[in-house]
């Protein structure tokens, strides 16, 4: 086991194993873009895994945010999660995954966990997948619980922030995003903003480069490394962002649970809110 | 001629060929969205007309504005309009003529008209079209000029503007955007924004509705109908959006022009910004 891997929000796929009829964990496969018939998750899963679509499941319903407190609470208690269920979320791709273990820890359920790897590491190691599709839980009660919004910056605290040493802006995006030669990652039609380019003084951080070929997290040194390289060191303020912030958050869980850094935040708008504003300026 | 082409920001084929020789007069088409490589201009265009892409000459090369006082200047005298030039804008599609025509009235240039009803009313009157490129007009200097900032309006005001007595929203977009089924134009890609609605409160005004067959525009008594059916009369203040604000300027054109309001802007933002941007209200 790395180092990585004992950090206690990551948990490996023996572990998993291990807790496989555990009535108080709760696996969740994310069904990331390019995901809306849920193709991967019914071609075979993590045994145990229900699937959600990550837009319906973990934005509020008209606007782009995240649910609030009560509709947060009841989407919860809903699909059978109370307060002190361990929910442990893997993504199709990756970082829908994290995604979705990052808006839950900001939404306030503090027990959620993610499977290191996704599918990929779980396949790889010979475990099987299956398609059979888990029965619906009961309904529990979730008390409504605060937002960790520490966790989460907006336009205007990045727009105030240009040019000065700190935050550390990081751009998880794919290079030719960071370059603004594209506005969408790799193998996806070119749309999303209007304006091609990063925030002026991001710096880049791909976040498959923080990945090995399985989708698990690099070791603690190697992630530490690359980080540093861009002068992320853990007493900066750091900010992230990609396209609509999925592959930000998985920045943000190795910085924050393989790395230890305490303040990091999610510029979730992203290039999708940033290079489609009027007025923001652009770096190419 | 009907009444809209008494209006002196709206001229009728006949003016512009009684004007063609004139050399303080510059007819432009603005070659708008899936018009990259400008087919229609050059399978045949009004004779005389030059071809600019909306893009590349009406915004700012970075960031998602127009081009300030200096850079407005250097593209017209690059492109031979002096301060006193007549310039003439029709739009493939009719939109984009008109959102030209918008912009240069917002960058302070004051000499700019419309063709009524762009190519299509000019060869339904049996007028030729041409395939002749003019050759490029010789650079003038042009002084740098304000801009109307009354013609405009930001993301924060149109916020605070929500439910304010004396205040109408029209939305000039078509009615499977208005109804939040989709967000990307007719017969284009459905892309643009993340989330589908309308700014809460909105007043649906296709655009297309204040336009015949040919494109010319409506006489002011439909539009004036039009726009007061929708709570749009004179004493109003009036924001108008659509998804980029190319329909939008329509809108804006048909009151302000055609039926003398005073009170109108454009949230140029429009769709594609209020539709991406974090937290704000959204009405389906």
């Amino acid at each position: 086991m790395s180092e990585a891997q004992q950090q206690a929000a990551l948990v490996d796929p023996a572990w998993l194993a291990a807790r496989k009829d555990d009535p108080k964990v709760r696996l969740i496969e994310i069904a990331g873009t390019g995901q809306e018939q849920m193709q991967a998750y019914r071609a075979g899963h993590v045994p145990g895994a229900v699937c959600w679509l990550w837009l319906q499941t973990l934005w509020d319903e008209y606007k782009r945010d995240f649910p609030a407190p009560d509709d947060f609470a009841r989407r919860l208690g809903a699909a059978g999660i109370g307060n002190d269920t361990a929910v442990v979320f893997y993504g199709e791709g990756v970082q829908f995954g994290v995604y979705a273990w990052w808006t839950f820890k900001y939404c306030g359920h503090d027990k959620v966990y993610m499977l290191d790897g996704a599918r990929d590491r779980w396949a790889n190691e010979g475990r099987p997948l299956t398609t059979d599709v888990p029965p619906s839980a009961p309904p529990v009660q979730y008390r409504p619980v605060a937002r960790n919004e520490g966790m989460r910056t907006s336009y205007r605290e990045v727009l105030a922030g240009l040019g000065k040493p700190e935050p550390v802006l990081l751009d998880a995006r794919s290079p030719e995003e960071y370059r603004g030669e594209r506005v969408n990652g790799p193998g996806s039609p070119d749309v999303g903003a209007l304006r091609y380019g990063r925030i002026p003084g991001a710096k880049h951080l791909y976040f498959e480069d923080l990945l090995n070929p399985d989708k698990s997290f690099k070791p603690v040194a190697e992630l530490r490394r690359l980080v540093e390289a861009r002068g992320a060191f853990p007493e900066k303020d750091v900010v992230l962002y990609c396209r609509m912030s999925h592959r930000a958050t998985l920045v943000y869980f190795a910085l924050t649970q393989l790395l230890g850094y305490r303040k990091v935040r999610i510029y979730d708008g992203s290039w999708t809110e940033w290079g489609n504003m009027v007025g923001m300026p652009v770096e190419r | 001629m009907t009444a809209a082409n008494d209006r002196s920001s709206l001229v009728t084929p006949a003016w512009l060929e009684a004007h063609r020789d004139d050399p303080k007069v510059c007819l432009i088409e603005v070659a708008g969205l899936g018009q990259d490589q400008m087919p229609v201009y050059k399978a045949g265009h009004v004779p005389g007309a030059i071809g600019w892409k909306w893009k590349e000459m009406l915004w700012d090369s970075q960031t998602r504005d127009f081009p300030d006082p200096d850079e407005f200047a250097r593209r017209l005298g690059a492109a031979g309009i002096g301060n006193d030039t007549a310039v003439v804008f029709y739009g493939e599609g009719v939109q984009f003529g008109v959102y030209a025509w918008w912009t240069f009235k917002y960058c302070g240039h004051d000499k700019v008209y419309i063709l009524d009803g762009a190519r299509d009313r000019w060869a339904n009157e049996g007028r030729p079209l041409s395939t002749e490129v003019p050759p490029p007009a010789k650079p003038v200097p042009y002084r740098p000029v304000a801009r109307n900032e009354g013609m405009r309006i930001g993301r924060d005001e149109v916020l605070a503007a929500l439910g304010r007595p004396g205040q109408v929203i029209l939305d000039g977009r078509s009615p499977e955007e208005y109804t939040g089924q989709r967000v990307g134009g007719p017969g284009g890609p459905d892309v643009g924004a993340l989330r589908y609605g309308r700014i809460p409160g909105a007043k649906h005004l296709f655009y297309s509705d204040l336009m015949n067959a040919d494109k010319s525009f409506k006489t002011a008594d439909e539009i004036k109908r039009a726009a007061a059916e929708r709570g749009a009369v004179p004493d109003k203040n009036v924001i108008a959006y659509c998804r980029m604000s190319h329909r939008a300027t329509v809108i804006y054109f048909a009151l302000t022009e055609l039926l003398g309001y005073k009170n109108v802007r454009v949230y140029d933002g429009s769709w594609t910004e209020w539709g991406n941007l974090v937290g704000v209200p959204v009405e389906r």
